[in-house]
């Protein structure tokens, strides 16, 4: 196991964990459902954490973005009947789009305005799909038609949890290599010290709109795998509530690491599922374990194996 | 009848509330530099447990109110005693973390212990409507503004002529200073907190009558609040309650005359080009950031 850093393979562990628990139900639906759902959510929460911990931004509106992609996949589905891989493509090159809405204005924001603003378009994105009926038959929401990817149509679940754990391998390869690339250290020195940025030659507000982009494409194509998942796209699944979770996934397990973004969504899908059948249980005990957090291992548990130091 | 003058007032009549929720957020930020993003979710609890003495409890409406306000002060109190008090050196996204995570277990919390089902407060002023000329005063709605006008004489009151106020001045102008004038820094804290909580549970108690009480019914007007703060610059008591005001009116002709469900979603998209345009608010001055 010397081949792997430790960080490494605390990613490669929460991904078998999860790989093998379908596998250990014996390949029931539910228990597959329950994966594959993880692996998407995963996916948006190592997006934000391209935004949050790489970038030193923040974003309390992700729900919106994941909004746009699985919209656009399930109206493409449902309208001209694409292929899933056109549906990912389009709804992370809506939600990019998206995301200069934000990500503009985020080049002269920080901190708290910039948590207000994303928050502000999390709600606004969900009242438009609320509200735009004509698009998107509103509270009813949409339907997509059979998933189909080159040609062969996903017809088991076992077929889509396959499908997003390919898609959420590639994510985490390319968050977990991004700080070792030029883009990477660009935000990393943003996120440090916008002012010594600039003065190293870094243009701050390409490099900050730029984390905004590719966080909101990630999102966006998690968001259409979403789709494809559940066959069906509604508001209510956009809510503060939603962009709030991943928030949290990405602050418990420990920000700007990888395997600890993963591993808080394990956890954090984990508390969801465990406390869903009591009202209000599972918010309750992701707002104790925010706030627990925050006052006692603020590195997130990603300190349990980098000794609790909390280094970046 | 939709007429210009009635718009801007039952606006007005929002905007007080706006204009509450805006305040609590920038007296609570003055002072400790922390924005508070539960304050919607305390809203929302002081709001219940009027609900809950009221209903349960049986104790008189305005006793409940005021017993409840009570509770919003402790509530506000106890947050920054047991909790910002402990991350008031980390980093400010770590103090966004927190109070993100009291919204959190808060808005569970009251699931768990009042359910989802929507519940309802009743008016506090139950007169008959008053026609005067073309506009039509809801006696509601006067009592709304008439609240907040009390609340902000009251506030300038603290903040000019009492000590407490002076020492809640002083901690947003210079922590190091104010420490050194022998202001107790956590208790001018802890005191600002209270009353940022209460006054954003007056904003709540008030908002129930025109909407139904659920666990996050407090969102749109805590989001409202902290547009109206940033309209107003986010540093200024006066730019506070302008925001709210303006907020109130733009919302409502963009509810009559654009569309009502749509009004938040343009909202933000002013929100966006006031930001853009003016940063430090409508009313700003351009801040010079050292290194």
């Amino acid at each position: 196991m010397l081949l792997f850093a430790r960080s490494e393979r605390a990613a490669l562990l929460t991904l078998a964990l999860v790989v093998a628990f379908p596998i250990a139900c014996g390949f029931r639906t539910y228990p597959l459902f329950i994966a594959t759902q993880f692996a998407v959510f995963a996916m948006v929460a190592l997006s934000l954490d391209v935004l949050m911990g790489r970038s030193g931004q923040i974003s309390l509106g992700h729900a919106g973005f994941f909004a746009l992609g699985a919209y656009a996949a399930a109206i493409l589905s449902v309208r001209y009947d694409v292929d899933l891989l056109v549906g990912v493509i389009a709804g992370a090159a809506l939600a990019a789009l998206g995301s200069l809405i934000v990500g503009l204005p985020a080049t002269r924001l920080s901190g708290h305005y910039l948590g207000i603003v994303t928050l502000g378009f999390g709600v606004a994105v969900a009242q438009i799909a609320l509200k735009w009926t004509a698009l998107t038959n509103g509270d009813e929401g949409v339907h997509t038609h059979a998933i189909h990817l080159a040609g062969t149509v996903l017809s088991s679940p076992l077929h889509v949890y396959a499908v997003v754990f390919v898609a959420l391998g590639a994510v985490t390869a390319f968050v977990a290599r991004l700080p070792r690339t030029r883009l990477g250290r660009a935000f990393g020195a943003v996120r440090d010290s916008e002012i010594a940025a600039a003065a190293m030659g870094i243009s701050v507000a390409r490099t900050k709109v730029l984390a905004f982009v590719i966080s909101a494409a990630i999102a966006g194509g998690a968001g259409a795998l979403y789709a494809a998942l559940t066959g069906f796209v509604a508001p209510e699944d956009f809510g503060i509530g939603q962009s709030l979770l991943f928030f949290a996934m990405v602050v418990v397990g420990g920000t700007a690491s990888t395997a600890g973004t993963l591993l808080g969504a394990l956890v954090l899908e984990g508390v969801s599922q465990a406390a869903a059948t009591v009202g209000g249980l599972s918010l309750t005990l992701i707002g104790a374990a925010i706030v627990g957090v925050a006052l006692f291992r603020p590195a997130g548990l990603k300190s349990l194996w980098r000794g609790g130091e909390g280094s970046r | 009848m939709e007429i210009l003058p009635q718009i801007v007032l039952s606006g007005l009549a929002q905007g007080s509330l706006y204009a509450l929720a805006a305040l609590g957020i920038v007296l609570i930020f003055n002072a400790g530099g922390v924005v508070n993003f539960a304050q919607g979710a305390m809203a929302v609890v002081t709001a219940y447990v009027t609900w809950a003495l009221l209903n349960g409890a049986h104790v008189p409406y305005p006793l409940a109110v005021a017993l409840a306000l009570c509770a919003a002060f402790a509530l506000g109190m106890a947050t920054e005693m047991l909790v910002l008090r402990r991350v008031a050196d980390a980093q400010p996204l770590t103090q966004i973390v927190v109070t993100l995570g009291l919204l959190m277990l808060l808005t569970g919390l009251v699931g768990m212990i009042f359910g989802h089902d929507p519940r309802s407060l009743p008016e506090l002023v139950t007169l008959p409507s008053v026609a005067l000329g073309p506009v039509i005063l809801v006696p509601s709605d006067v009592f709304d503004v008439a609240v907040l006008i009390v609340l902000v004489v009251g506030l300038m009151v603290l903040l000019r002529k009492t000590k407490l106020g002076l020492g809640m001045r002083a901690l947003g102008q210079d922590l190091f200073a104010a420490r050194l004038a022998g202001i107790s820094l956590t208790r001018v804290l802890s005191l600002t907190w209270g009353i940022g909580v209460a006054l954003a549970g007056t904003a709540g108690i008030l908002a129930v009558p025109n909407t139904t009480l659920t666990p996050t019914t407090m969102d749109t007007l805590v989001i409202y609040g902290f547009v109206a703060a940033v309209f107003g610059g986010f540093g200024t008591v006066s730019g506070a309650i302008v925001g709210g005001l303006l907020l109130g009116v733009v919302d409502n002709l963009i509810k009559t005359y654009l569309s009502p469900e749509l009004s938040l979603s343009v909202v933000f998209a002013l929100l966006l080009l006031a930001l853009y345009l003016r940063p430090n608010g409508l009313f700003g001055r351009a801040v010079v950031r050292k290194v």
